[in-house]
C-alpha cells in the first residue's frame, strides 16, 4: 500500500518537473538561458535564540537570529546567487522590507538600484539603520504611525540593515548592478532567467558564510544547473 | 542742556568701556587650516586618546567609555547637517567646546588657528569619506516653550516611543538600554534626559532639536525629522526634554539638615521631602584601590535631611538604570550607598582617610545595600569594613524608572564610640559612596566623594524677624540726632 | 553752578568710574571681598582728596548739610530719613537669613618635603635629588613618550588632557588637583619634591596639608621609580614650566 503511494508521488514529482522544464518560457523566447543554482551547507544550522524583554504582544517572548538556515538535503537558505559581470536594465519592481513581528521580512532580498518601500507593520517603534559605504547610511525613526517610508539604494553593495530598539532584527538589502540574480529558499534553491548565453562566474554571498564562485555556461533556452557548496 | 550733555558724556565713554571689556569674542569664521602644521598639533594633544593613525586607539583608549572617535570612518556624532559630513564650523566647535559627558575636554586652550589646524589634520584620516559637501539640516520653525507644547511634546515622547531607550522618565533606562551598541560594535548608553549637562552636542534648545532632527550618526539614536506627524513636533519634544530637568546641577559644598518639630515621614514619596531643596553632589570615580573604576555608573546624589529631637533623617536619590541585587555570577552585584562620617565629631579639621578610613582611624559607615537594606558598619579602608553590632539604623527604598529614593533614619545620640552623635550647628565632615551593581560595580569599584560638610540648622529662631526693625530703628535715630545737631549748629 | 565743579558731586563721579572699573575692567571678574577692600581705598584716597584745603572741604560738605538743616530740602530730608533705616534694615536681614557656608579649608599647599622617603623599601634621599633620568640627554624623547602615556593612562582623569587640573573627576574634588599650567605649581618647584608629592600621595601629606581629604593617591604601589621620573619629565615638557634647581650650598 505504502509502496504504491510512493510510486505515485514520485510519478506525480517527475511529471511536474518534466511539465515545468518543457514550459515555454520566455528566456527562451529572448534568447536567454536559465541558471538553476542550488547552495549546499554540509555544517549544522546556526540559529540564536534569544529572551524578548519589551513588546512582547509583536515580537513574542523569544527570537531567534538565524546566522545560518539549513533546510532539506543541506539546502541552505537565505544565499544570494548572482552572475558576475553581467549587464542588464533594471527590474521595474520595487523593492520590501517589512519589518513584521519584529523581523525585518524578508530576511535576504536582492534589488536592482533604485527605491525600496520600507513598511512597519507592527504598531511599535522601530528603526532602520543601514551600514553601508557607497550608499548613505541611513538611521530614521519609524514610529507606529509611520507605516511606510520610502529609501533609496543607488550603488551596488551589500547593506546589513538593523533595528537598534530591537537588537535582534537583522537584514540584508544585496543592491545588484544587473538584473541576473536570486535568493535561495528554504531548499537551497533558486533560479536566475533570462541570462544572455555565455561563459559566466556564478557568485554566491552568505551573511555568515561569505562568498564562494563557480563557472557555468549558459546557452540559449537552456537550463543550466550550478550545484555550489559553501563552507565554513 | 549744556550740563546735561557734560554728565551724559563721561557716562556714555564709562558706558562704551564696559561693554567692550565685558562682550566676549565672537566665534571666529570658518577658516581653511593647514593639516601639515595641524599633524604636530594632533601628535602632541589628541594622539594619546585618538591615536597616531586617528583609528582611537590611543593608549588611553580601552580605559575610556564612551570610546575616543575613530577619525578614519568620517563618522561624527554631532552635526548639523542632514547628511552624514558634518560642517567644518561643527567640528570646530567640539574641538573648542569638548563633549560633557565623554573625555573629550574643551580644547580652547589651543589658539584658533592651531585648532583649525588640527581640524584639517583630523579630516585627512577619513581621505575620500568627507568629500560630499555638507548640507545643512534645516529645522521647522521654532516653537518656543509653554505648557501646551511641553503636553504635546509628552504624547509625541510617548506616541514615538523614545522610552524603549530613554526610560519612561527619560533616565536613560528604556527596556531597549542593555542591546544598544555604536558602529564600532562598541555598548553605548542612551542619554540621560535628565541631566541635560551630560549632552554629548550641547543642552540649547536648537542644539536638542538639531539631535532630534537629524539623529546622532554612529549610534543608536535615529533622525525623527521625518518621523513624527508633524514637523514642529521636534521643538514640542525639544521643550518637553528641556522640562525633565535644570540645565545645571548646582552641586552643592554643604548638606543642610532641616530642624523639624514633628515626626519626620520614613516614605521616600512622602511630599515632605519634595518641599526639601536638594543638595546634589557629584561622585567621580574610585582610582585609588584596585580595581580602579575610571568609568562610574552613578555621578550624582541629591541628598535631603532633617532631624528632629530624636533622630536624625537622610532622603538621598540617585539614578541607576537598572535595580539589581546579588548575582555574582552574571557579574552582577548589589546596588548600594554609603554615607560616612568620623565616628567622633571633633572640633578639629582632623578627620580619617577620605577612603573609608585607614590602618590608625576608622570611619563609620551608615550604608544601604539592595535586598539588605541599612546597617551600620566600621571601615579601617575598603578592604576592611566591619559591621556594628546592635544596629540603631533603618531604611525604607524603592526603585522607580531608573531611579532610587532612600530614606535612613538613625538616632541623633548614639549609645557608643563607634558612631557619632550629632549636634545642631555643628559642621559635621560627610563622605558617599555608591555603587551600580547591574554595571559590575562592587567592592573597590565604586563612585566616590572627599569630605564634604553637613549641619544641623539651629532650631527655627525669630533672629531675621527681629534684628532688621531694630536695626532700622537705630538708624532713624542716630540720623535724626545728626540732623538736630547740624540744626543747633546752623 | 556748574555740577561737576562741586566737589561732591566730583567725589561720587570718582566713586561711580572707580567702581565701574573695578567691577567690569578686571577679568577674571574680583571677587567681592576685593572689591570692598579697593573701593575703601578709594574713599579714603577721594576724602584725603575733598578735605585737602578747608574751602574744598566746606565746598564738599555744603550739600550733605544743606540736606540736613536747610528747610527748602525737606522733601528730600524726608526720603532719605525714611530710605535709609529701610536699606540698612534690609541688609541686616540678609545677614540674619544668610545659610551658613562650608568652613574654609586651610591648607599648606607645598609643604616642607621630608629629607628622604622609603621608596618601596629603599631609602631615598629626598634633599639634592636631581631627575637621573636628565643626565641622558639621547633618551630624553623616548623618557618623555613613556611619560605621557603613564599620564594619560593615570592622572589625567583629574589633572586634565592639558595639564591644568581640569580633569573630568577635577569639579568632585576638594582640594582640586593641580594645575601645571599654573606657573606657582611645578615651575617653583625640585623634581624631588615631585617626586615624593608622586610616590606617598595624598596618604603621604603632612598634617598641614590636610592628608585625609586628597585624593592623590600613592604612586609607588603602581609606578616604578622609572615611571616615576619619566611622568615628571612629562610635566615639564608638556607644559615648557623648568624646575627648580637646588640651591648651592643648601
Amino acid at each position: 500500500m505504502r509502496r504504491a503511494l510512493t510510486a505515485v508521488v514520485a510519478v506525480a514529482l517527475v511529471a511536474g518537473v518534466v511539465f515545468v522544464a518543457h514550459r515555454p518560457d520566455q528566456a527562451g523566447a529572448q534568447g536567454g538561458g536559465t541558471i538553476e543554482a542550488a547552495v549546499t551547507f554540509a555544517g549544522a544550522p546556526v540559529i540564536e535564540k534569544l529572551k524578548v524583554n519589551k513588546d512582547t504582544e509583536k515580537c513574542g517572548t523569544e527570537t531567534a537570529i538565524e546566522k545560518v538556515v539549513v533546510g532539506p538535503n543541506k539546502g541552505l537558505a537565505y544565499a544570494v546567487v548572482s552572475v558576475a559581470g553581467a549587464k542588464g536594465a533594471a527590474t521595474a519592481k520595487k523593492a520590501t522590507i517589512d519589518q513584521h513581528g519584529c523581523k525585518f521580512v524578508p530576511h535576504v532580498q536582492a534589488m536592482t538600484p533604485g527605491e525600496v518601500e520600507i513598511k512597519n507593520s507592527d504598531d511599535i517603534l522601530h528603526n532602520i539603520h543601514t551600514y553601508s559605504t557607497a550608499n548613505a547610511s541611513i538611521n530614521k525613526a519609524q514610529p507606529k504611525f509611520k507605516k511606510v517610508m520610502t529609501e533609496k539604494f543607488e550603488k551596488p553593495e551589500i547593506i546589513k540593515v538593523t533595528c537598534d530598539v530591537h537588537s535582534w532584527m537583522l537584514g540584508w538589502v544585496a543592491v545588484m548592478p544587473h538584473p541576473f540574480f536570486g535568493v535561495t529558499d528554504a531548499n537551497g534553491a533558486t533560479r536566475i532567467e533570462n541570462v544572455p548565453p555565455g561563459k559566466y562566474s556564478v557568485e554566491v554571498w552568505h551573511e555568515t558564510l561569505g562568498k564562494q564562485t563557480k563557472e557555468v555556461e549558459v546557452k540559449a533556452g537552456q537550463t543550466a544547473k550550478v550545484a555550489i557548496e559553501m563552507k565554513k | 542742556m549744556g550740563r546735561g550733555a557734560l554728565i551724559a558724556r563721561p557716562l556714555a565713554v564709562v558706558a562704551a568701556v564696559a561693554l567692550a571689556l565685558g562682550a566676549a569674542p565672537s566665534r571666529a569664521a570658518a577658516q581653511a587650516g593647514d593639516a601639515t602644521a595641524g599633524k604636530a598639533v594632533y601628535e602632541r594633544r589628541c594622539a594619546g586618546c585618538h591615536g597616531e593613525k586617528g583609528d582611537g586607539k590611543g593608549p588611553a583608549a580601552d580605559l575610556l567609555v564612551p570610546k575616543p572617535r575613530d577619525f578614519t570612518m568620517g563618522l561624527y556624532k554631532i552635526r548639523t547637517t542632514a547628511n552624514k559630513v558634518p560642517t567644518d564650523q561643527d567640528l570646530f566647535r567640539i574641538i573648542t567646546d569638548g563633549m560633557p559627558g565623554t573625555s573629550m575636554p574643551a580644547w580652547a586652550v589651543l589658539t584658533e588657528r592651531e585648532r583649525w589646524n588640527v581640524l584639517a589634520y583630523i579630516k585627512t584620516f577619513a581621505g575620500e569619506k568627507l568629500k560630499e559637501a555638507p548640507k545643512k539640516v534645516e529645522l521647522p520653525k521654532d516653537v518656543p516653550s509653554s505648557e501646551a507644547s511641553i503636553k504635546r511634546g509628552k504624547e509625541m515622547f510617548e506616541a514615538i516611543e523614545c522610552h524603549k531607550c530613554h526610560g519612561t522618565d527619560g533616565r536613560g533606562d528604556g527596556p531597549s538600554r542593555a542591546e544598544l551598541k555604536d558602529e564600532w560594535g562598541n555598548p553605548i548608553a542612551p542619554a540621560n534626559l535628565t541631566k541635560r549637562w551630560t549632552f554629548r552636542g550641547g543642552a540649547s534648545r536648537t542644539e536638542v532639536a538639531t539631535r532630534l532632527a537629524n539623529g546622532v550618526l554612529g549610534t543608536p539614536m535615529p533622525a525623527f525629522l521625518d518621523s513624527v506627524e508633524k514637523p514642529e513636533d521636534i521643538w514640542h519634544l525639544t521643550n518637553f526634554i528641556q522640562s525633565l530637568g535644570p540645565d545645571s546641577p548646582h552641586y552643592a559644598t554643604l548638606v543642610t539638615v532641616t530642624a523639624v518639630t514633628g515626626a519626620i515621614p520614613d516614605d521616600p514619596n512622602a511630599e515632605f521631602w519634595k518641599k526639601l531643596t536638594p543638595n546634589n553632589i557629584p561622585l567621580m570615580g574610585q582610582v585609588i584601590v584596585d580595581p580602579r573604576n575610571f568609568n562610574p555608573a552613578i555621578d550624582l546624589v541629591a541628598v535631603r535631611a532633617a532631624y528632629n529631637d530624636q533622630a536624625i533623617v537622610f532622603h538621598l536619590t540617585w539614578d541607576d538604570p537598572t535595580q539589581s541585587a546579588d548575582e555574582p555570577a552574571k557579574k552582577l552585584f548589589a546596588d548600594a550607598i554609603a554615607l560616612q562620617f568620623p565616628p567622633q565629631i571633633t572640633a578639629g579639621p582632623e578627620r580619617p582617610y577620605f577612603l573609608m578610613g585607614d590602618g590608625s582611624d576608622a570611619v563609620y559607615l551608615l550604608r544601604w545595600e539592595n535586598g539588605k537594606g541599612v546597617s551600620e558598619a566600621s571601615a579601617n579602608g575598603p578592604g576592611k569594613i566591619a559591621a556594628i553590632a546592635g544596629g540603631e539604623a533603618r531604611g525604607n527604598a524603592v526603585f522607580t524608572n531608573g531611579q532610587y529614593r532612600l530614606v535612613i533614619t538613625r538616632p541623633l545620640v548614639s549609645k557608643d564610640a563607634t558612631r557619632p552623635t550629632f549636634t545642631p550647628a555643628v559642621f559635621v565632615p560627610v563622605a558617599f559612596q555608591a555603587w551600580d551593581g547591574g554595571a559590575g560595580e562592587t567592592g573597590t569599584r565604586m563612585s566616590v566623594t572627599s569630605w564634604y560638610y553637613l549641619r544641623l540648622e539651629e532650631p527655627q529662631s525669630n533672629r531675621r524677624f527681629v534684628i532688621p526693625p531694630v536695626v532700622a530703628i537705630l538708624t532713624l535715630a542716630a540720623m535724626l540726632v545728626v540732623v538736630r545737631i547740624a540744626k543747633g549748629r546752623a | 553752578m556748574n555740577l561737576l565743579r562741586s566737589r561732591f558731586a566730583q567725589a561720587v563721579l570718582i566713586l561711580i568710574v572707580a567702581f565701574v572699573v573695578l567691577k567690569f575692567g578686571i577679568r577674571p571678574a574680583a571677587p567681592w571681598s576685593v572689591l570692598t577692600l579697593y573701593m575703601a581705598i578709594v574713599l579714603l584716597a577721594v576724602l584725603v582728596f575733598v578735605s585737602s584745603d578747608s574751602d574744598s572741604w566746606r565746598d564738599f560738605v555744603w550739600p550733605i548739610r544743606a540736606t540736613l538743616v536747610d528747610p527748602n530740602r525737606r522733601l528730600a530730608r524726608l526720603v532719605f530719613l525714611i530710605v535709609l533705616p529701610l536699606l540698612f534694615g534690609y541688609y541686616a536681614y540678609t545677614q540674619a537669613a544668610a545659610k551658613p557656608q562650608a568652613p574654609p579649608e586651610l591648607r599648606a599647599v607645598h609643604p616642607a618635603p621630608p629629607a628622604s622617603i622609603q621608596f618601596r623599601g629603599k631609602e631615598i634621599q629626598i634633599t639634592g635629588l636631581d631627575n637621573p633620568l636628565r643626565k641622558d640627554q639621547a633618551s630624553y624623547k623616548k623618557h618623555v613618550a613613556a611619560g605621557a602615556e603613564i599620564y594619560i593612562r593615570n592622572c589625567m582623569y583629574c589633572h586634565g588632557d592639558n595639564l591644568d587640573g581640569r580633569g573630568h573627576f577635577a569639579h568632585g574634588f576638594n582640594p582640586p588637583p593641580a594645575n601645571f599650567q599654573d606657573p606657582g605649581t611645578i615651575a617653583m618647584l625640585q623634581e624631588a619634591f615631585l617626586f615624593w608629592r608622586i610616590a606617598k600621595g595624598g596618604p603621604g601629606l603632612p598634617k598641614e596639608s590636610t592628608p585625609w581629604n586628597s585624593v592623590m593617591p600613592a604612586w609607588e604601589d603602581r609606578l616604578t621609580e622609572e615611571q616615576t621620573w619619566q611622568v615628571i619629565m612629562y610635566l615639564y615638557d608638556a607644559t615648557g614650566q623648568h624646575p627648580r634647581r637646588w640651591e648651592e650650598g643648601h
